[in-house]
C-alpha cells in the first residue's frame, strides 16, 4: 500500500509538465455550458463571486450581460433543489410599539445567530460551531445610527430611522435603498415589508448576477377609531414614487385599545400579518394586509380549545410566537406541565381559502421531556427553505431560551426528537433581558442575494 | 418505446466503437444509461454497431464501467445499494488526474450521461471550492487576462464577497 502510494507520487512529479499542459487545455477547451455547470456547484454566492476575478471568461459567465441570467437561474435551481437555505436570526429586545421610539433614541442590544452555512456566506466572521451569537451592531453598521429593525422578508430588512425615514436593505451585500419620507403622522407606526420576484427584466440593473424583486412597504397607525395606512410600492405605474394613503375600520371590538405587536410576518402569497391582542404576549388575532389586492382584513387566532384541557389556564399566559414556515403563517405556544415534567408544544398553521375563509390547522402537538429547569421560553419558529411544498410535518425546528437562575443558553427542538439540543450560550449583558418581549427577525438567504431595485426618483 | 423495453429483458448486446477502433460489447440496459445512445437505439432500432468518433477507447471504457455499475445497482434499488453507489462514485473520481477528468467529462457530455456529468462537474467544483483566486489559477493554469485596474474594480463593486 505504502509502496503503491509512493510510486504514484513519483509518477505525478515526473509528469508535472505534461499535466500542466493538460490543465491549461482543460479550462481553455471546456465549453461554456460545462463551465457553468461547474460554477453552479460552488457552495454559495460568496465563492461564486470570488471566482469572477479568475479571468475575463469567468467574469463574463458570472456577471456578463448575456450569460449571467442563465447562470443565476441554474445556480438558484441547483441550490434550491439540494439543500435547506442558510439563515440568520436577528434578535432584539423590545417593549411593543414603544420599542421603536426607544430604539430611535438609544439602540437596544441586538443579537445575531447564524447557521454554519450562513457563517460561511458572511465570511467576515470566523464560524463557531454550530451557531454563533454576537452583538450585531456591526452587522448593520453601513446604516447610520440610531435605527430600528422593523421587519424582515427573505434576506431583506426594513429599517426605520428618525423623522419617518425608511430603508430597505440587504445586510449581506450592504445595499440599501432609502424610501421617500413617510407621510406626516407615521413617526411611530407598525410597518411591514413584502416582496415578490419581479418579471421586469428590462430594468437597468437586471443584467447582473441575481434577480430583481419588487417590494411593498406598508405603514399603519390608529387614529381614534380609524386606521390610517400608507403603502409604498417599488413598481408604481400609477403614482410615481409616492406613499399611497388610505384609511379603514376593523371590526367593532378592535376599536378598543388593543396591543399591536409591531413586528409583522409576511407570507409567500404577499400578505403581511401583525399579531394583535389585549396584552402584547397574547394574540387575539391578526391584522392582515393583502398587498396584491391592497385589502385589509382581520383573522382570528386559532381556537385555543383545539385539543386543550389540562394546560388551558397556562396557555393563556404562554407567549405565542409566530413565524412563516414554507410560506404559511404559523403560531406556536409552549406550556410547561410541571406535574408530568413535560413541555407541551402546539403549532397551528393558517390555511387561507380562495373565498376568504380562514382555518387554523393544528400541525404539531408534541410533548418534550423537561430539562433540569423550568425556565425555558419558546423564542422562535426556525425558518425552513420553502422549496418543497409537501405536507410532511416532520423536521420543523424551534428555538428555546433557557434563562436565569441558570446561564443564558439557546436550545433547539426538532419535531420528532424527544429532547432539546443545546445550540449555544447566549451572552446577554443583564439578567433582565426581556425574553418575553423579544422580537426575532429571520433572514433567509436565497442562493443569490436579493437585489433591491433603486427608485427612479433617486 | 415499449418494444425496446421488452428487448432489454432478453439482454440485447450492443457494439460500441470508439474513435481509435476499440470496440466494446455491452448490454443495452447499460449503454442506454447514456442519453445519446438511448436516443440512437430508439431511433435506429435494429442497428447493433454504434460508432462514436468523438470518444477515445480508454475513456469510453471508463464511462461504460460507470454505466455498468449504475445500471446493475438500479435494478434492485434499496437504501443500502444507494450507499454503495455513492461510495463507488467517490472512489471513481477520487484519484482522477486532470487529463482523465477532462476527457471523461467531454465524453460524458457528448454521450449525454447526465448523472455522470453531475458527478464529474461536482468533482471539478470541489477542486475550486475553498481555494483563493491565485490557487484556482494555479490549479487550472489560467492566466489572468484582466486589464490593469479591472480586477480591483470588480472587487470593489462586490466588496462584501471579498472580505
Amino acid at each position: 500500500m505504502v509502496a503503491l502510494r509512493r510510486r504514484t507520487k513519483k509518477r505525478r512529479v515526473s509528469d508535472e509538465d505534461a499535466s500542466a499542459a493538460v490543465a491549461f487545455r482543460f479550462m481553455s477547451t471546456i465549453t461554456d455550458h460545462l463551465l457553468v455547470e461547474i460554477l453552479v456547484r460552488l457552495p454559495d454566492s460568496r465563492s461564486l463571486i470570488q471566482c469572477s476575478i479568475v479571468c475575463r471568461r469567468w467574469f463574463a459567465l458570472i456577471f456578463g450581460a448575456s450569460h449571467s441570467q442563465y447562470l443565476s437561474r441554474r445556480f438558484n435551481h441547483h441550490h434550491l433543489q439540494k439543500q435547506r437555505l442558510p439563515y440568520t436570526l436577528l434578535i432584539r429586545g423590545g417593549y411593543g410599539l414603544d420599542s421603536i421610539r426607544r430604539a430611535m433614541m438609544n439602540e437596544p442590544p441586538c443579537y445575531e445567530f447564524r447557521t454554519e452555512k450562513s457563517n460561511a456566506l458572511h465570511g467576515r466572521h470566523r464560524p463557531v460551531s454550530p451557531w454563533r451569537a454576537t452583538g450585531c451592531s456591526d452587522y448593520l453598521d453601513f446604516l447610520d445610527s440610531p435605527k430600528a429593525i422593523t421587519a424582515s422578508f427573505d434576506d431583506l430588512l426594513l429599517i426605520q430611522r428618525p423623522e419617518r425615514q425608511f430603508y430597505v436593505c440587504n445586510p449581506l451585500t450592504r445595499q440599501s435603498v432609502a424610501l421617500p419620507l413617510a407621510p406626516v403622522g407615521f413617526d411611530f407606526c407598525c410597518s411591514g415589508l413584502v416582496c415578490e420576484s419581479s418579471n421586469n427584466t428590462s430594468s437597468s440593473s437586471s443584467k447582473q448576477l441575481g434577480f430583481d424583486v419588487k417590494y411593498r412597504v406598508v405603514l399603519l397607525i390608529r387614529l381614534e377609531f380609524v386606521y390610517r395606512t400608507a403603502v409604498f410600492s417599488s413598481e408604481t405605474e400609477s403614482s410615481s414614487g409616492e406613499w399611497e394613503q388610505s384609511s379603514f375600520r376593523f371590526p367593532k371590538f378592535l376599536e378598543v385599545a388593543l396591543y399591536w405587536n409591531p413586528v409583522p410576518f409576511a407570507s409567500r402569497n404577499g400578505t403581511i400579518y401583525w399579531p394583535i391582542g389585549y396584552r402584547f404576549f397574547e394574540a387575539r388575532g391578526f391584522a392582515a394586509f393583502e398587498s396584491v389586492k391592497g385589502r385589509w382584513r382581520f383573522i382570528s387566532a386559532p381556537d385555543k380549545k383545539l385539543g386543550y384541557v389540562e394546560e388551558k389556564q397556562l396557555l393563556r399566559k404562554a407567549t405565542p410566537r409566530f413565524g412563516v414556515v414554507r410560506g404559511r403563517l404559523r403560531m406556536a405556544q409552549s406550556v410547561l406541565n410541571k406535574r408530568l415534567e413535560l413541555f407541551c408544544l402546539k403549532v397551528w398553521e393558517l390555511r387561507e381559502e380562495e373565498d376568504g375563509g380562514d382555518t387554523w390547522i393544528l400541525v404539531h402537538d408534541v410533548r418534550v421531556k423537561m430539562l433540569d429547569t423550568v425556565k425555558m421560553e419558546l423564542m422562535a419558529l426556525l425558518p425552513k427553505s420553502d422549496d418543497d411544498d409537501d405536507d410532511d410535518d416532520g423536521g420543523d425546528e424551534f428555538l428555546f431560551l433557557r434563562h436565569p437562575p441558570f446561564d443564558w443558553n439557546f436550545y433547539k427542538y426538532k419535531i420528532g426528537r424527544d429532547s432539546f439540543q443545546k445550540v449555544c450560550d447566549a451572552t446577554f449583558p443583564t439578567r433582565a433581558w426581556p425574553y418575553c418581549s423579544t422580537f426575532v427577525f429571520p433572514l433567509v438567504h436565497p442562493p443569490l442575494p436579493t437585489k433591491i431595485p433603486t427608485l427612479p426618483c433617486n | 418505446m415499449s418494444s425496446s423495453s421488452t428487448t432489454t429483458t432478453t439482454t440485447r448486446l450492443l457494439m460500441l466503437k470508439a474513435s481509435d477502433g476499440v470496440t466494446f460489447e455491452v448490454e443495452e440496459a447499460v449503454a442506454t444509461k447514456l442519453g445519446a445512445i438511448n436516443n440512437m437505439v430508439e431511433e435506429e432500432g435494429s442497428e447493433d454497431l454504434i460508432c462514436l468518433p468523438n470518444v477515445n477507447g480508454k475513456f469510453l471504457g471508463m464511462v461504460l464501467e460507470w454505466c455498468k455499475k449504475h445500471a446493475n445497482n438500479n435494478t434492485n434499488s434499496d437504501k443500502g445499494n444507494d450507499e454503495v453507489n455513492k461510495w463507488w462514485d467517490k472512489e471513481f473520481v477520487m484519484d482522477l488526474d486532470q487529463n482523465t477528468l477532462y476527457h471523461l467529462l467531454m465524453a460524458a457530455d457528448y454521450l449525454s450521461g447526465t448523472e455522470l456529468v453531475d458527478l464529474l462537474t461536482e468533482k471539478v467544483a470541489s477542486m475550486i471550492r475553498g481555494k483563493k483566486v491565485e490557487e484556482i489559477r494555479e490549479t487550472f493554469k489560467i492566466k489572468s487576462d484582466f486589464l490593469p485596474g479591472q480586477e480591483e474594480e470588480i472587487r470593489k463593486k462586490n466588496s462584501w464577497a471579498f472580505e
